[in-house]
């Protein structure tokens, strides 16, 4: 049976940024849960060094992409909340063009492999 | 036994060893690690496997402090884009150059006021008080629009391109009647020409409403 391997961290670091706001566009969320969403929803295929998701967070909040706030977990534990912004619905809009592009392609050189 | 509590603390003391020292950052990743261990603990794990499981899975001291640096260091503080690249470096040239001239005539004018009162000059020595003050107040005022417009504010502009002006007409001014700049460099004359041309020519408004155009 066809096996998919790991993700390369090229292609993960490639694909932080759209997934992130893809993710955040369903509504606010924090850290620790964006990780677990993008393990489950990768079948464990994609993962990320979790440290490394902050910078990113970080980064992507200093381009005016999304906005952070304090606030506390259902048990009163501290948790810093994100979320998009306008700019951020427009870049996520670009990358879901541009990876459907990439997509598109291979999708239909794989196709012509199979004729 | 395993102490989770002085474990974490350890844990804490490396990262500020690397250099995460802002408190918000380390503080993200110290609630992002007690979430995990306590997740893991749920699922049955010992605190210690889930203590070393979780940190191993956060990551490595220095590299993450190195894409801290990079999100929020000096390339975030520099501006994300070419456009806010250029924006901040003609910000800094401006508050550089405006200091260090508005120093200058600060000291000429200490100086002159020290030898006058001490009359150890000529009665008929002539210091241009008028001029040295409207220089002081155009740099003063080039020195906080530089401040304001490295923080982003975008009309803050309109005064650097004043000053970047009025200092083009003083240098061309001065090479027409044969006087000199504060300066006695010609190569720095040449140097402040190019900052106030480039200025004049990078901070014009149809280009910097083109550049908010594109950023929305």
């Amino acid at each position: 049976m066809y096996r998919v391997s790991m993700i390369r961290k090229e292609l993960v670091a490639a694909s932080a940024e759209p997934l992130i706001l893809s993710l955040l566009s369903k509504g606010e969320s924090y850290g620790y849960a964006i990780i677990q969403e993008v393990k489950a929803r990768s079948g464990g295929k994609l993962q990320w060094t979790d440290g490394m998701l902050y910078p990113v967070l970080h980064r992507m909040e200093h381009r005016g992409l999304i906005k952070s706030r304090w606030g506390e977990s259902e048990t009163g534990r501290k948790r810093k909340y994100y979320s998009l912004k306008k700019d951020g619905k427009t870049a996520m809009a670009r990358h879901h063009e541009q990876w459907s592009l990439v997509h598109g392609v291979l999708a239909g050189l794989r196709k012509e492999q199979y004729v | 036994m395993f102490d989770l509590e002085k474990a974490i603390a350890d844990w804490r003391r490396q990262m500020l060893a690397a250099g995460i020292k802002t408190p918000v950052p380390l503080g993200e990743l110290e609630i992002h690690l007690r979430e995990d261990i306590k997740q893991q603990i749920q699922t049955g794990k010992m605190p210690q496997e889930a203590f070393e499981s979780a940190s191993a899975q956060m990551g490595e001291a220095l590299p993450l402090n190195l894409e801290f640096k990079k999100a929020g260091g000096f390339h975030g503080w520099l501006g994300e884009n070419k456009a806010a690249l250029n924006h901040r470096l003609l910000a800094l040239l401006w508050l550089a150059f405006c200091t260090w001239i508005f120093l200058q005539f600060a000291y000429n004018m200490t100086l002159a006021a020290m030898l006058i009162q001490f009359k150890s000059i000529h009665y008929d020595w002539h210091y241009n008080w008028d001029v040295a003050v409207l220089w002081e107040i155009i740099f003063l005022c080039g020195m906080i629009a530089s401040i304001s417009f490295f923080g982003g504010k975008k009309k803050a502009v309109w005064v650097i391109r004043l000053v970047a002006v009025l200092v083009l007409m003083a240098i061309v001014g001065g090479v027409v009647q044969g006087s000199s700049p504060p300066w006695k460099s010609s190569l720095l004359t040449v140097a402040v020409t190019v900052l106030c041309v480039a200025s004049i020519w990078l901070l014009r408004p149809s280009k910097l409403k083109a550049l908010s155009q594109a950023a929305k």
